[in-house]
């Protein structure tokens, strides 16, 4: 009850004229994004930050969320016109959702598309609102072990997840976790690896770093390989027949559950729900063998599930503070910019904030199915713009927000050493994932440990005597050695495939 | 790709070596609890242990890199090349001729290595992506931007 009446007072803040507006301009540019190949939510998120410098924390916050849902619907515009995700989740919308447009119905896949994300975000955002209060008072009895046991869990689930390689992925967290420690120690206030340069004091700034490794990464990319424009495609007709609608119904329902449920998991990212919602309609289907061929069901429930996994990845990072995904981490760095720290104790200290946000979940989801539905045409004729355009101004923006951060050129100068590293990186294919979320989580995780082991008089079993973070450790290591285990037996499959 | 990736683990081994080195100087531990090298010192041995197993499994083939090779477009390279060149310059110029006249080299230069030979277009890019942009988000954002010694 007291859960209901705080979103309640949430709704009145979320509606007013200033959050819709925020939400309104963050849907439009999160589809921008999310419409033009190439650019991420990620690199989307993280280029759009300083354009909330300047807002109230609320706004700032309500517009960066509504920047990241709003690119994830609009990586499905290019997946169904020119069989280009906007984004990686996407992906699997390209198999039918293309196959619909060369079909010239590609008005119903956007149509469909757009009322399985309005579905799925707003169950999402109901669910979110029901669990985030009991969850956050139970979290409110975490000590420094159990919040370093959680951390851990959260980097083990995303590294376990993260690629071809537990080893690589295991190096780009230790990676991400030691550029985090460069600064100040913030317990005893000795400079660390700041090479007597005074800029590295504050430390590595998380913007410049992810504006490099996301937004300056992926244009280098982008110029080296350009990608296609788009033909003229006709869209019309967005609402789907009677039968198409009976044909969704059932994979919007799937797809939500799937997209919801593990967006609660840190680490699974927003291409495994999507995979396998489509996976799950295949396998229901009476006629299996017709995905792919441009079935509504196929672009239905992953774009259901896409959504319903955004929105259901808040739970961990506004309840726990434990980012599920290198966008959500991003999100995670504007609440810290802005001096909010996400987890159990945010609820506590900022419950106006937090449940006006969590109410712009749905005042923005429903601003994106306003938008999406009868503006489809316009986001089409977007696509055709030369990609020359979109790199210049995509980095004119990431030298622009680099530099407003602190207004200083240091940290424009960071944003191109990252950019760099993460073009190599992308090009080998080292998982980028862990190094984000570890340089967001590394600050925190190494006060947790250090506070508890001061607790303990340095004694390490503190993290299994306590029995929440006994259960955090085993479920750790447990990940860990099921990762491992599904590394090596893919590897042998492949090794008997290429006998 | 497996050069690539043999290249990345001696990148990443000495990096790991290097934070574990620095952190040894700072103290491990005091009176308090851990000191500020602890966790990095751990972290950086840990790393620089895994970068070497992972060169050793490259060298005996133990890791799957899958069939795609690293593959380097000339052509491409030579484009990304050049617009890194100009983003260090605009960069280095942003505090001494100021954000709308770096913009205004950046932009027109950004456009005509990428191919544009559109000169109205790459005008009207460069006026509103440096002095436009500017307007937008120092007067009006309250953004703050460089002016540059000419004091604009």
């Amino acid at each position: 009850m007291e859960g209901l009446q705080l979103l309640l007072s949430g709704f009145v803040a979320a509606l007013s004229l200033q959050n819709l507006l925020f939400a309104f301009a963050g849907c439009i540019l999160g589809t921008l994004i999310g419409v033009l190949p190439g650019l991420g939510p990620a690199a989307g998120t993280a280029i759009l930050i300083p354009l909330t410098f300047h807002l109230d924390a609320t706004g700032a916050i309500i517009m960066l969320a509504a920047i990241y849902y709003g690119a994830m619907y609009g990586g499905t515009i290019t997946s169904v016109l020119i069989n280009v995700p906007g984004e990686a989740a996407s992906v699997v919308t390209c198999l039918d959702g293309y196959q619909m447009a060369q079909q010239g119905r590609a008005g119903t896949a956007l149509g469909i598309a757009a009322i399985g994300s309005f579905v799925g975000g707003i169950f999402a955002a109901v669910a979110l609102a029901i669990v985030a209060l009991p969850l956050a008072r139970f979290a409110l009895a975490f000590g420094p072990p159990e919040f370093f046991s959680l951390m851990f869990v959260g980097l083990c689930l995303v590294t376990g997840l993260a690629g071809q390689s537990l080893v690589a992925a295991l190096l780009m967290t230790i990676l991400g976790l030691l550029l985090s420690l460069i600064g100040i120690d913030p317990v005893r206030g000795a400079p660390r690896f700041t090479f007597g340069v005074p800029e590295l004091y504050d430390g590595l700034g998380f913007v410049p770093v992810v504006m490099g490794l996301f937004g300056v990464a992926e244009i280098l990319l982008i110029i080296e390989t350009p990608f296609r424009r788009m033909g003229d495609t006709k869209i019309k007709g967005l609402w789907p027949s009677r039968e198409e609608w009976k044909r969704s119904s059932g994979a919007i329902g799937r797809g939500t559950l799937i997209g919801f449920l593990l967006g609660l998991i840190p680490g699974v990212g927003a291409v495994i729900p999507t995979f396998m919602a489509y996976i799950i309609e295949k396998r229901l289907s009476k006629h299996p063998e017709r995905f792919g061929t441009g079935v509504i069901e196929g672009v239905a429930s992953p774009e259901t599930a896409n959504n319903a996994y955004a929105n259901g990845a808040m739970v961990p990072l506004l309840v726990l503070g434990v980012p599920s995904s290198p966008t959500i981490a991003i999100l995670m760095g504007a609440f810290i910019i802005n001096g909010l720290t996400p987890g159990p104790f945010l609820f506590k200290e900022h419950p106006d904030l937090v449940w006006t946000v969590i109410a712009s979940f749905f005042t923005g989801n429903v601003i994106l199915l306003i938008l999406n539905l009868p503006l489809v045409g316009l986001w089409a004729k977007l696509l055709k713009m030369p990609y020359q355009y979109l790199c210049a101004g995509t980095l004119l923006f990431c030298i622009l927000g680099a530099y407003s951060l602190k207004g200083t050129v240091f940290d424009v100068g960071v944003m191109l050493v990252f950019g760099v590293i993460g073009y190599f990186l992308r090009k080998l294919g080292m998982p980028l994932a862990p190094a984000v979320l570890a340089l967001i989580l590394g600050p925190f995780m190494e006060k947790s440990l250090r506070t508890s082991l001061e607790m303990s008089a340095g004694d390490f079993s503190i993290f299994l005597t306590r029995p929440i973070s006994a259960t955090l450790m085993g479920c750790a290591a447990l990940v860990i050695a099921v990762s491992a285990f599904q590394i090596s037996a893919l590897k042998s499959l492949r090794t008997a495939e290429s006998k | 790709m497996k050069r690539g990736w043999q290249a990345a683990s001696v990148a990443l081994a000495a990096t790991f070596a290097y934070f574990a080195f620095e952190s040894f100087q700072l103290s491990l531990r005091d009176a308090l609890g851990p000191g500020p090298g602890f966790f990095p010192f751990w972290l950086g041995m840990l790393g620089a242990a895994l970068a070497v197993f992972l060169l050793t499994q490259l060298h005996l083939d133990r890791v799957d890199l899958g069939t795609e090779a690293l593959v380097f477009d000339r052509a491409g390279v030579r484009n990304a090349v050049l617009v890194l060149v100009g983003l260090i310059v605009a960069t280095a110029l942003l505090e001494v001729v100021g954000f709308r006249l770096s913009m205004l080299l950046l932009i027109p230069y950004l456009l005509v290595v990428l191919d544009v030979r559109n000169w109205v277009a790459v005008a009207i890019c460069a006026v509103a992506g440096s002095f436009g942009v500017y307007h937008v988000f120092f007067d009006l954002l309250k953004v703050p931007l460089p002016a540059g010694i000419f004091g604009f």
